[in-house]
């Protein structure tokens, strides 16, 4: 166990807002070895950035972690102090989030924020400071770095803007590395150039990575293990491998299928018919039965339970005796 | 930048002349002309009247009597009072102290009181803090001028004692510091009012929608103290529209200090104002209005320019 980074056991999160509360995450487990990729992987909606902010404890004044445990580095994040919190974040565990239009702050220059949130965690002197920033511009692949210090968040183009906020989030050598939707954002051949970033830097640094997306094509050559969330459960957890060569949950082959491959000529991408059921109005049988071509009787009326079938977990009727 | 500030003065100089133009047709349309006065002369003649009449130009098209307002205006020549016959323009600069006195430390003070109050009630929305200073804030905004004028100088003027009745100084024809801030703290309050209601909105709004933004997340998730977050991250995206709200109030803020300089008897342009629109001194009345007119049209190029400094989205366009 030594080498467990994160562990979340049995998350539960909720937001109540004055007429109704709505369960975002439930029971959610999973865990994350030290230098390891987890891929997270689901639709829009399905709980993955209300996952990651509740890692943070950054889940905003509605939201509120009902049950469960995060263990990181095998203390309980979630018994920790606002002020314990500050010295994680950033620090230990950082986050990349999709927004680069809107995740700057558009009056403060590059350069500023970077140093910014380099001296959040270090005592140094703002020369040291400034060349350990315009280093770090160097190593996520910004051109004529020190010339970007001085520029406004509005000056660089969104694939610049995501490459800052990766250089930020890792300023501080964090050893747990959220990346939430880092590519949504942006248009496709920037994408292609981030996820390389994204590769080159789990080969180059010892951090742990929680890559989120909602395209398992991202995380194919990336991930480890990965996760399938739908609608705020886990469906299938299981080493990437496994994910891609069988995928066992109904739900994962659709998703599979809708990745876009070059070795096939597919005119028409599948894709996944239906929409996701919304929080306020959960099926009482199994989530996905709705969209399933699986779909049998018992999966109308009784929520199927996370089942281990060889080393992965899914959950779904048909791999339980 | 500097692109920005000389467009902005473009802009400026065709609304001058579009407010001159309505301040000489408004004033001609008023009832009376600078002849009256020699009428109350028993013994004038017909004669001497036309006389006048030409030497005043006023036989001239009313286009061409514009002009030679507008061209004397433009050499700082705003005409003679018919009440003192003295130059409007030194009448101005005269009481213009008074005023800018009045209003500076009216905006000073309801910037210091408001912009916290709005930041803390930002902070802890929906919190017995937040209800009381909106309580303030609408209270603030409803309260006419010169009510708060009679109810502060019922009480610190005449229950208390503490404060003065009105006036800048007093009759001794000693001027002191102390004395002037003695003088100025009852006027000053009451023009502060509406200012520090309509700001506290402002700011806890502005506050709000900025504390909602993804940058502040990025910021928070860096691992910066909350404070630190409000102070550094969302202030100063939440001063840009402050600064605009400053800028808007300045014509409400010259309307109350005509209100409020009246109620306490402060020698300023307010006092002047109402003074003049008495006696239909149009000279003078005009000539406050030229004046007060072009301070706001500066006022609103300096609001953008510190709204440049602020926002360099503004300032790169
Ligand atoms: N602040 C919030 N208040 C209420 N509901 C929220 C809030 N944040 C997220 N949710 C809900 O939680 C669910 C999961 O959201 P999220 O984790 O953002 O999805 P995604 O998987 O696309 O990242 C969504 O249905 C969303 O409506
Ligand atoms: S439990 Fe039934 S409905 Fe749900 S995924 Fe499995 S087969 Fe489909
Ligand atoms: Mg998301």
């Amino acid at each position: 166990m030594a080498n467990t980074l994160l562990e979340v056991n049995n998350l539960q999160v909720q937001f109540s807002t004055i007429d109704s509360t709505v369960t975002a995450v439930d029971g959610v487990s999973f865990s994350v070895n030290k230098g390891e990729t987890l891929g997270v992987v689901g639709e829009s909606g399905c709980g993955k950035s209300v996952t990651s902010m509740a890692i943070l404890r950054l889940l905003g004044k509605t939201g509120k972690i009902t049950q469960g445990e995060i263990l990181f580095e095998g203390q309980d994040i979630l018994k920790k102090s606002e002020s314990d919190m500050c010295q994680i974040r950033g620090k230990e565990i950082a986050m990349i989030f999709q927004d680069s239009m809107t995740g700057l702050n558009p009056v403060m220059t590059i350069g500023k924020q970077l140093i910014g949130t380099i001296t959040v965690h270090e005592k140094m002197n703002k020369k040291t400071a400034e060349k350990k920033a315009i280093d770090m511009l160097k190593k996520v692949g910004i051109p004529s770095p020190e010339q970007r210090m001085n520029e406004y968040p509005h000056q660089l183009s969104g694939g610049m803007r995501q490459r800052v906020m990766i250089a930020m989030a890792l300023s501080c050598n964090p050893s747990l590395l959220i990346a939430d939707e880092p590519t949504t954002a942006l248009d496709v051949t920037i994408q292609a150039q981030i996820i390389e970033l994204m590769k080159d830097l789990k080969k180059t640094s010892e951090a742990a990575i929680i890559i989120i997306t909602h395209d398992l094509g991202v995380v194919a050559e990336m991930a480890d293990r990965i996760m399938v969330m739908y609608s705020g459960q886990v469906v299938e957890y299981a080493d990437a491998r496994s994910i891609f060569i069988n995928p066992l949950h109904p739900y994962t082959r659709g998703l599979l299928s809708s990745i876009p491959r070059l070795d096939k000529d597919v005119d028409v991408l599948y894709a996944i018919k239906g929409s996701v059921p919304s929080l306020q109005n959960v099926p009482k049988g199994c989530r996905f039965c709705e969209r399933c071509q699986d779909a049998m009787e018992i999966c109308k009326n009784k929520p199927p339970v996370l089942c281990t079938v060889g080393d992965c977990s899914v959950r779904c009727w048909k791999y339980t005796k | 930048m500097g692109k920005y500030v000389i467009k902005r003065l473009l802009i400026a100089i065709p609304t001058f002349f579009g407010i001159t133009v309505l301040v000489y047709i408004v004033s001609s349309l008023a009832p009376g002309s600078p002849l009256d006065l020699l009428l109350q002369d028993p013994f004038i003649t017909a004669a001497e009247i036309e006389r006048k009449r030409i030497e005043y130009g006023l036989d001239q098209h009313v286009i061409i009597q514009y002009i030679r307002w507008l061209g004397e205006l433009l050499q700082g020549n705003l005409g003679f009072s018919y009440r003192t016959h003295l130059p409007v323009w030194g009448m101005i600069v005269e009481r213009l102290g008074p005023t800018l006195v009045l209003t500076f430390s009216a905006t000073i003070f309801s910037v210091l009181v408001a912009v916290p109050l709005g930041i803390m009630a930002a902070y802890k929305p929906y919190s017995l803090w937040d209800y009381a200073s909106s309580g303030l804030s609408f209270i603030g905004s409803a309260t006419p001028n010169f009510f708060a004028g009679l109810i502060l100088i019922y009480f610190f003027a005449v229950r208390l004692n503490i404060l003065p009745i009105g006036g800048m100084y007093d009759t001794s024809g000693i001027r002191t510091l102390p004395m002037l801030v003695k003088h100025l703290i009852l006027p000053a309050a009451v023009l502060s009012i509406q200012q520090v209601g309509r700001l506290i909105r402002q700011t806890r709004g502005s506050m709000l929608e900025v504390l909602s933004e993804d940058y502040i997340r990025t910021a928070r998730a860096t691992g910066l103290r909350e404070n630190l977050v409000l102070v550094r991250h969302a202030l100063r995206n939440a001063l840009i529209p402050i600064v605009t709200e400053l800028g808007l109030m300045i014509p409400f803020l010259i309307g109350g200090a005509v209100v409020t300089e009246q109620i306490f008897g402060w020698p300023g342009l307010g006092s002047l104002m109402v003074l003049s629109i008495t006696q239909r001194d149009y000279p003078v009345i005009m000539g406050i209005t030229v004046f007060v007119a072009v301070a706001v049209l500066i006022g609103n190029i300096v609001t953008d320019l510190i709204y440049s400094a602020i926002d360099p989205r503004i300032r790169n366009r």
